[in-house]
């Protein structure tokens, strides 16, 4: 095995390692949103309230949402399942469709207040008797997720973009919905999830929605079919997602800190005015305390006129002012204050009755001093300060508890803040690593492929090399400029000129072309013009029949050119130039031809003196023959007369390959010429008892074309239209004019040729299999040498055939545009 | 045949078989013949032979010159210039037949393309012109 093998298998072995990731996180949620409603329902069936509700008090899950839970699970597996099947499509979108419609059941049984109530279908007895808050049924809101989450999975695999897009909104919106609600759960918050007075969404419902959503993200994350935010993250480069994780955690920092630093804040000022209320309210009693001790020692001075009583009526009653001072400075409002006073007060005439009351039993005794206190206002004045202090301590308590319920939720507040923040940070940590990794780990892989196609690419340019140094042609590659990029040493040898002396330069200025004259060829009329203009590879000459090249040292020397166009993304951005030296094959050629030429002029002596002494014995110059003698004289004769004309014909062939031959166009008249080859053929028209039809245009023009050549052809195919056709067939000849064009048209009513052997018509020495059955007579060539006439006369020539029915050809002449070629040898002769 | 006169045509032709057949069938025809192989024996004849032909049936490839140098030195040869040429052929390309009856070439035949007997009466009618 190869190392790119090697390489190629390893990655794909991570490619299939990172979906089956998503594909083994999407188990676990199905597995979840499976399970996790199973035992909500198990828990209706033995009436478990923690399985109904995971927290007693909070709201349980409706049997029906379990239900279509459980259903969203199968449908995730069955997402996850490669390849999608048609059978499994249908069936996911069946689901899709279930799990829509009770959501949208559901929801107009609530809004409409139906008694259609499909929540109620499961457990309804259980249900019945559960009245918290509301009766329990499907929340508003967890019906109207399931009939998006039935849409997005409709939708998700949908060939139309804008229904994926639908689809895409939807497991956005699913997600926002049960984060909002668990949020709501966290912070309690009862409109974060729940509508109006309809039954909130359980808690557990809106974790099971997150979940799904995430399920439903990651089931077509590798296709990009419902990439919900992971794809949209994916397309930002590496900089981008470093940048905005960074400001993401930040952010999250920054708010946690300033949420915990403000719940703590308040914790710490709440807590500081607790401590305050508790020193008030210790005041209020020292300051009760020090009053009764006053009254104590008045009393027991009073009673026994003992004077050490008074020491502590004096304590008491001096002690109370520096309390009441402190009160008075801690007091919290205005009102406190008024109170305050009003009780300072109080006090005062307390304490002046008192004293009043100590100097009375000091003047006038025990007796005076009771009488004075029975009578007096103490009691009622005690009982108002008392009543007046508990008023203060009542609303000192209310608040106190207030302070004590506010301090609590602070530091919940603070302390889900900073787990919640926590867990935000940890998660965008997680998912920005994971993100970079997964973006690292596929530049690596792009790297590797790369670097693996750098090297395949290197492999190729060395393959080319070679090819191009064993190539045996010249091999010129051009940019869109004309401008050398590349040549093959070939070419350098052939040329005389090294690579350096040409890359870089414009080709035709290096390597001018020359017509097969030695003319040099002006630009439209070089290969590589055609080429560029029409985008089509050109391997014959445009003009000749063959191309010259100057080489370094000035020797010219034939070249045939093969040129075709480098096409990339459908614009040609260069070509490719082919170069052959056909110096030897010229060679080759013009001494075959001359071979032959001197073949056939040994050749005919012979015949010559075979058909003058035939000629003679049949004359009866050499005595009378007999019958049988002159029978087989006869057939001498016709063999060598056979002969004469095989050897005619291909020097015909030598001529007309050696592109040799003179053409002189002159204008001439094609039906004179016509009607001269008819009257030659009359003889053997006759002898065959064959009815000839002719029609020709009555204002024929004079065509500008070589008589002899043309006459030659048609010749050929007369002469073969009688002799192909059996006695007492039809041969015709029609001449007409059409566009610029003389069109002659031969037929007759024949063997016809088969038509497997059609395309090998024009082949030299090819005879139809019935043409040799019927006639022996035939060399094969002449039909070749009528398609070669007819191309070096600028026309074309094409056939129609049909065993048993005949043989049609047309021959299409320009009636003007040939041109003369100064050859070195006529047909015919 | 009903000449006039006797009427000699000098053949030049290499090829010994064919000049055989060309005498033999000219002798059945009733016209004489002085037969010779190569150029250099033609004008030979010419200078020293007994008859002076009446006409030159001459092949255009000789052993020792081609039809061209012939008839430039057929001119050159005193009471020779404007002896009739026919000239009888193997080959017959436009600039050798056009080449020979600027020439002064009577007639330019092809010998596989035509018959012994034809170009003996071609001789003929211009043997009666003369």
């Amino acid at each position: 095995m190869k190392t790119s093998d090697v390489q190629a298998e390893t990655d794909e072995k991570n490619i299939l390692r990172g979906r089956s990731t998503f594909q083994l996180v999407n188990k676990g949620i199905a597995a979840f949103l499976i399970a996790l409603p199973s035992l909500v329902l198990y828990g209706w069936h033995i009436d478990n309230e923690i399985l109904k509700r995971v927290i007693p008090g909070f709201v349980a899950m409706n049997p029906l949402t379990a239900i279509t839970f459980i259903v969203t699970g199968i449908t995730l597996l069955l997402l996850q399942r490669k390849p999608q099947t048609t059978l499994f499509r249908r069936i996911h979108l069946l689901l899709g469709v279930a799990i829509g419609s009770v959501g949208a059941l559901v929801l107009a049984s609530l809004l409409f207040n139906l008694s259609f109530q499909p929540d109620r279908w499961f457990f309804n007895e259980k249900l019945a008797t559960i009245h918290d808050p509301s009766p329990n049924r499907m929340a508003p809101n967890t019906a109207f997720v399931f009939l998006v989450m039935g849409i997005t999975i409709v939708f998700m695999d949908s060939r139309s973009r804008l229904e994926r897009h639908f689809a895409h909104i939807g497991a956005c919106f699913i997600t926002f919905i049960a984060l909002v609600a668990i949020i709501g759960y966290l912070y309690n918050q009862v409109n974060w999830y729940g509508v109006q007075s309809y039954i909130p969404m359980a808690m557990h419902t809106a974790i099971c929605f997150l979940v799904t959503a995430v399920g439903l993200g990651l089931s077509r994350v590798d296709e990009g079919k419902l990439p919900v935010f992971f794809a949209i993250i994916s397309r930002f480069s590496l900089e981008t997602k470093i940048t905005v994780g960074l400001i993401i955690g930040l952010l999250l920092l920054v708010v946690v800190s300033l949420v915990s630093y403000v719940g703590f804040e308040r914790s710490i000022q709440s807590s500081q005015q607790i401590r305050e209320s508790y020193q008030r309210l210790r005041l209020r009693d020292e300051l009760l305390l020090e009053l009764v001790n006053a009254e104590t020692g008045e009393r027991g001075y009073i009673l026994t006129g003992n004077e050490q009583f008074l020491e502590i009526y004096f304590h008491g009653a001096s002690n109370y002012r520096t309390f009441m001072d402190q009160l008075i400075q801690k007091s919290q409002s205005e009102q406190e204050l008024r109170s305050l006073r009003h009780i300072d007060r109080l006090i005062q005439q307390k304490l002046n009755s008192l004293q009043n009351t100590i100097e009375i039993r000091r003047t006038r005794g025990l007796a005076a001093a009771q009488e004075e206190i029975e009578r007096g206002a103490g009691k009622t004045m005690m009982d108002d300060i008392r009543a007046e202090i508990g008023y203060i301590a009542a609303t000192e308590a209310a608040q106190l508890a207030q302070l004590e319920e506010m301090n609590r939720q602070s530091i919940r507040n603070a302390r889900i803040s900073v787990v919640l923040g926590n867990v935000a940070a940890v998660i965008t940590v997680l998912g920005g690593l994971s993100l970079i990794g997964s973006d690292l780990r596929h530049r690596h892989k792009l790297q590797l492929k790369l670097e693996r196609q750098k090297h395949s690419i290197e492999i190729a340019r060395a393959k080319d090399d070679a090819t191009l140094l064993s190539i045996g042609d010249g091999i010129v590659v051009v940019d869109m400029n004309r401008y050398i990029t590349r040549v093959n040493p070939r070419l350098e040898e052939m040329t005389g000129y090294s690579a350096a002396e040409l890359l870089g330069h414009r080709l035709s200025e290096v390597l001018p072309l020359l017509d097969d004259k030695g003319t040099p060829l002006p630009e439209e009329q070089r290969p590589l013009w055609h080429v560029f203009k029409t985008g089509k590879s050109l391997n014959s000459p445009v003009v000749g029949s063959y191309y010259n090249y100057v080489r370094k040292d000035g020797v010219i020397f034939p070249a045939a050119l093969t040129v075709s166009p480098i096409i990339y993304e459908k614009k040609i951005v260069g070509a490719i130039l082919v170069v052959r030296d056909i110096t030897v094959e010229r060679e080759v050629d013009r001494m075959k031809t001359e071979f032959i030429s001197l073949a056939s002029h040994q050749l005919r002596t012979p015949l010559s003196a075979m058909r003058w002494y035939l000629e003679m014995l049949l004359d009866g110059d050499a005595g009378k023959l007999n019958d049988e003698q002159r029978a087989f004289v006869q057939n001498v004769n016709i063999s060598n007369d056979q002969m004469i004309g095989l050897v005619n014909s291909l020097l015909n062939v030598s001529r007309i390959e050696s592109g040799r031959i003179i053409i002189e166009p002159i204008p001439t008249d094609v039906e004179e010429l016509i009607r001269g080859v008819l009257s030659e053929v009359m003889v053997r028209l006759k002898e065959k008892k064959q009815e000839l039809i002719v029609s020709i245009h009555p204002k024929l023009p004079k065509v500008k074309t070589d008589p002899r050549l043309l006459r030659n052809a048609i010749m050929n195919l007369v002469t073969n239209a009688i002799k192909y056709t059996p006695e007492g067939g039809e041969v015709s000849i029609l001449v007409s004019k059409k566009n610029e064009k003389i069109l002659i048209q031969i037929s007759d009513t024949g063997y016809g040729i088969p038509k497997s052997e059609q395309p090998k018509l024009y082949q030299k020495f090819f005879r139809a299999s019935n043409a040799i059955k019927a006639e022996t007579d035939g060399n094969g060539l002449g039909l070749y040498l009528v398609k070669a006439i007819i191309a070096s006369l600028n026309g074309t020539i094409q056939f129609e055939s049909e065993v048993g029915h005949g043989t049609t050809f047309w021959i299409r002449i320009p009636i003007s545009g040939l041109e003369s070629q100064s050859g070195e040898v006529s047909i015919d002769s | 045949m009903e000449m006039k006169k006797t009427f000699t045509v000098l053949v030049v032709e290499d090829e010994k078989l064919l000049l055989e057949a060309i005498g033999r069938k000219m002798e059945i025809e009733g016209i004489d013949t002085v037969l010779c192989e190569t150029g250099a024996e033609a004008f030979e004849y010419l200078e020293k032979g007994p008859v002076k032909p009446n006409l030159v049936w001459l092949d255009y490839h000789l052993s020792d010159m081609d039809g061209i140098s012939f008839m430039n030195k057929l001119h050159a040869s005193p009471g020779c210039s404007d002896m009739p040429v026919v000239v009888v052929s193997n080959t017959a390309s436009d600039e050798k037949v056009h080449a020979m009856m600027l020439l002064g070439a009577k007639r330019y035949v092809v010998k596989a393309e035509s018959k012994l007997l034809d170009v003996i009466r071609t001789i003929k009618e211009l043997g009666e012109d003369l």
